[in-house]
């Protein structure tokens, strides 16, 4: 660079000293010009007076008037004189002028000497003439006059050739000025050219050297503002190990204002459990050169030490630079206490992932299975390689009906999960059932990543929900029979068909004959849960008109409300009200209510029922006016075997169950059972069923509430 | 139309006694029908063609031959090729119902039942069996 500055300053020196030699010339040769000017001004004068002398020689042959000539001739003397001086003066160093010059004087002085002697003979030729002299002697003179005359013309012709040819002289002189100053010209051009460019490259070069250091500003201020806002900690350090600089981001770090660690040692911000490693290293280090301390290479955890004393785990690295002629150590520091915390998740993660007894399956968003845990190849048989890169379809069975996959994933699109009971196929071919949760992996964006399956391998669940049921299938039916013994022999007695019995036996049989009962709706009752609960109760959905079932069961209970000392009174009914439902489950959950409300009353007391619509719903209301529910009862009144244990109310042993099965019922009519209790005041059981309204269809209300895995409802108009 | 045939023979398998007495009793004693009690299948067979009953009252759960073993055998004799046929069960599950249902009876009756309303129900049946031939 230094090298291209001193060759254009050579060149503008040379270019300078070139022009200004050049502008000299021209302004020499403007001035020779000017005198030639003059000069050729000059020789037109010495040439007109040259002129003017031949004519008084002339006049002096024909006229003799002799003074006045000489007189005139003296003037024309005077006047060449003058021109000579000025011409010599003007020819000065011109050495063929200046010859010329000298000849034409010496023509000019024959001449005036031709002149003079002429006029000699013509005063004398006069004298002669006013003397009246001898003609031979007048004759004699004008012959001389005549030969000087002569010869004054040949100096005079002579003199004449001379200023021609000096005029000649002249006029090259002229034209070779004239010549000279056109290559002047020339190279005047040329050079205001050259200096036109260089100007324009001047500017240019000055521009552009402008632009660097712009350049250079925005570079500068860029690398300030990313070393103050790098998420990186950057620290340098002189070669005493002192703190030269610090970005913000470390001052954050290590709780510390630049002012107060500036010129501190460096190794204040290092725990001292790992400063001896540091120092090593960095010796190492500065002897190997270059960068002399990679990540993770201190040899121990690198900790920092904040301000407040407390230390945290980070990243350390260094490497050394020259920066103006002077070493320095560039430190890179990261605080790593949060990713360490992440690390922490996902190792935790992983683990869960390799230990837990749930299949675990992950899948790309296109479903092609990326990874499986061990759980997974357990239930499945299949080893992790035999799976990965493949569809989770070679784990299908054809237990599953039609269409099950096509639902299956149009649920995940819809709501991003699925889960359910499937029937899947390990390795040895054995059809398992599983169940499965799906669930839609998003990104930040919203797109789906991967799909992650759990399953839990069901088969041992499924064969003991088997034996479960086989075996209350089993007692139940072992009981009956017994049961049917005793309570055809009590009914026998109690209907008197035995023959008359004595009253206390009466009593006692009765008392008998009721526990019967009980325990027959107990037996009803468990295997009533036990089908719902395996989703195995089957309801015959129906159109069916509400008032008339109230009024049927109010009717059908009534009997046993005498027995307690309590009416039962429909009022407040809406008419043509209909439902779809189960008019045999219905009745059994009125039967419920009903019996609970007569139950819990106080003899004398009045049972009320009520249908009314509301909104798109029906709401069936019982209500009674006894002790009411219990407060601590209440969130439990829908659980199995939760009964009000007021023994005084318990005239008539419930099972403990039917609410839980009529809230059941309810529930897969697509209803609601709930209750309000004001105790000593009333208790008020709700059902609310959707209603069937005229141009409905049955499915419409009961076509999405089939059981999990159930059969399917009948579904009769 | 023929007028609905008065139902007086019954006759009944079960193979608990206990149930066969009370369940005699009830139907004699309350519904008044002339009535056979059947400990077996076996038994049942070797009576029809000497009691010729109107109605069989058959238990559905017994030991060796069970009540739709007895039925398919009944059905094969030439006196009760066509008499209706009730079941007796303890078996209260759906499946079992939907079973016993297919095999042609006309009711079915739970254990335990009602003795004083048990000849109610089966001449209710019975009506409802004649007006729906």
């Amino acid at each position: 660079m230094k090298a291209v500055y001193l060759a254009a300053w050579i060149v503008i020196g040379g270019f300078l000293i070139w022009s200004g030699n050049l502008l000299l010339n021209i302004q020499a040769l403007w001035s020779e010009s000017s005198e030639l000017h003059v000069l050729r001004a000059n020789l037109d004068n010495l040439a007109g007076a040259w002129r003017d002398l031949s004519r008084p020689g002339n006049d002096v042959l024909e006229n003799y008037a002799v003074d006045r000539q000489r007189a005139a001739f003296a003037a024309y003397e005077a006047r060449y004189e003058r021109v000579y001086d000025a011409l010599l003066a003007q020819v000065g160093g011109r050495r063929e002028l200046e010859s010329f010059v000298r000849a034409l004087t010496l023509e000019w002085r024959i001449l005036t000497d031709r002149a003079q002697e002429i006029l000699d003979l013509a005063a004398d030729r006069e004298r002669l003439r006013l003397a009246k002299g001898a003609p031979e002697e007048i004759h004699a003179r004008e012959t001389r006059s005549a030969v000087k005359m002569a010869r004054m013309d040949r100096a005079f012709q002579n003199g004449l050739d001379v200023l021609l040819r000096a005029n000649e002289l002249v006029n090259r002189g002229e034209q070779s000025v004239e010549g000279m100053q056109r290559s002047n010209f020339r190279r005047l051009y040329v050079m205001l050219l050259v200096a036109l460019i260089a100007s324009a490259l001047s500017v240019e070069l000055v521009r552009r050297t402008i632009h660097q250091r712009e350049a250079l500003r925005g570079v500068v201020a860029r690398i300030h503002a990313i070393v103050n806002n790098v998420v990186d900690g950057i620290v340098t350090v002189d070669e005493r190990g002192c703190i030269e600089s610090i970005n913000p981001t470390a001052c954050a770090m290590f709780g510390y204002a630049p002012e107060e660690v500036v010129g501190q040692k460096f190794i204040r911000l290092l725990d001292p459990s790992c400063r001896g490693r540091y120092l090593g290293q960095v010796k190492t280090g500065w002897a190997r050169g270059g960068a002399y301390l990679a990540a993770n290479s201190l040899g121990c955890e690198a900790l920092g030490r904040r301000s407040d004393g407390t230390s945290f785990p980070m990243e350390l690295a260094a490497s050394r630079v020259v920066v103006d002629g002077q070493w320095l150590l560039i430190h890179i520091v990261r605080d790593i206490t949060e990713r360490r915390r992440a690390d922490e998740k996902l190792r935790l993660a992983a683990s869960v992932f390799e230990n837990t007894t749930e299949g675990i399956m992950i899948t790309d968003a296109a479903g092609i299975i990326q990874s499986v845990n061990p759980a997974f190849t357990t239930i499945t048989q299949y080893r992790a390689d035999e799976v990965i890169g493949k569809s989770p379809r070679v784990l299908r069975s054809d237990r599953q009906e039609p269409g099950f996959y096509e639902q299956m994933w149009a649920s995940i699109r819809k709501s991003g999960q699925w889960q359910g009971e499937i029937w899947n196929r390990r390795k040895s071919g054995e059809v398992y059932p599983q169940w499965l949760t799906v669930s839609a992996i998003k990104d930040g964006q919203g797109r789906v990543t991967n799909y992650v399956g759990v399953t839990w391998d069901i088969s041992e669940l499924k064969a003991s929900d088997r034996v479960k049921e086989e075996f209350v299938a089993t007692v139940s039916h072992e009981l009956r029979t017994p049961l049917t013994s005793v309570l055809g022999s009590l009914g026998l007695i109690v209907g008197g068909v035995a023959g008359e019995v004595p009253e206390r036996v009466e009593r006692l049989v009765r008392i008998a004959y009721d526990n019967s009962e009980r325990l027959v709706r107990l037996i009803n009752d468990i295997l009533d849960v036990e089908k719902m609960g395996a989703g195995k109760m089957r309801l015959s959905f129906q159109s069916l008109e509400l008032v008339p079932l109230v009024r049927e069961a109010a009717e059908s209970n009534r009997a046993f409300a005498e027995q307690c000392g309590v009416s039962i009174v429909v009022r407040e009914t809406d008419e043509d009200i209909h439902v779809v439902g189960d008019a045999d489950r219905l009745a059994q959950v009125l039967t419920n209510l009903l019996s609970n409300a007569a139950k819990f009353s106080h003899a004398g007391d009045c049972v009320e029922v009520s249908v009314r619509r509301r909104r798109a719903a029906v709401r069936i209301a019982v209500t009674d006016h006894g002790p009411g529910i219990p407060k601590e009862i209440r969130p439990r009144v829908f659980e199995k075997f939760v009964q009000a244990d007021a023994s005084d109310t318990r005239r008539q042993g419930g099972t403990g169950l039917g609410l839980s099965i009529a809230k059941l019922i309810v529930e897969q009519h697509g209803g609601c059972l709930d209750f309000e209790s004001i105790p000593g005041v009333r208790t008020t059981f709700t059902v609310d069923l959707p209603e069937f309204r005229p141009g409905m269809r049955i499915d419409q209300l009961v076509g999405d509430r089939e059981p999990l895995e159930g059969p399917r409802h009948r579904k009769t108009a | 139309m023929v007028g609905i045939p008065t139902l007086n023979r019954i006759l009944s398998v079960d193979d608990e006694a206990d149930i066969r007495e009370v369940l005699g009793m009830a139907l004699r004693e309350v519904g008044g029908f002339e009535v056979v009690m059947c400990g077996s299948g076996a038994e049942a067979i070797e009576q029809v063609p000497v009691f010729r009953p109107d109605l069989i009252l058959l238990d559905a759960r017994m030991p060796q031959m069970d009540g739709p073993l007895t039925l398919e055998a009944l059905r094969r004799l030439p006196h009760t090729a066509t008499t209706p046929v009730i079941f007796l069960t303890a078996k209260v599950g759906i499946d079992d119902l939907e079973r016993y249902g297919r095999l042609g009876v006309v009711g079915i009756v739970t254990k335990p039942f009602d003795p004083m309303l048990i000849s109610e129900q089966i001449t209710r049946t019975w009506r409802r069996y004649h007006e729906g031939r």
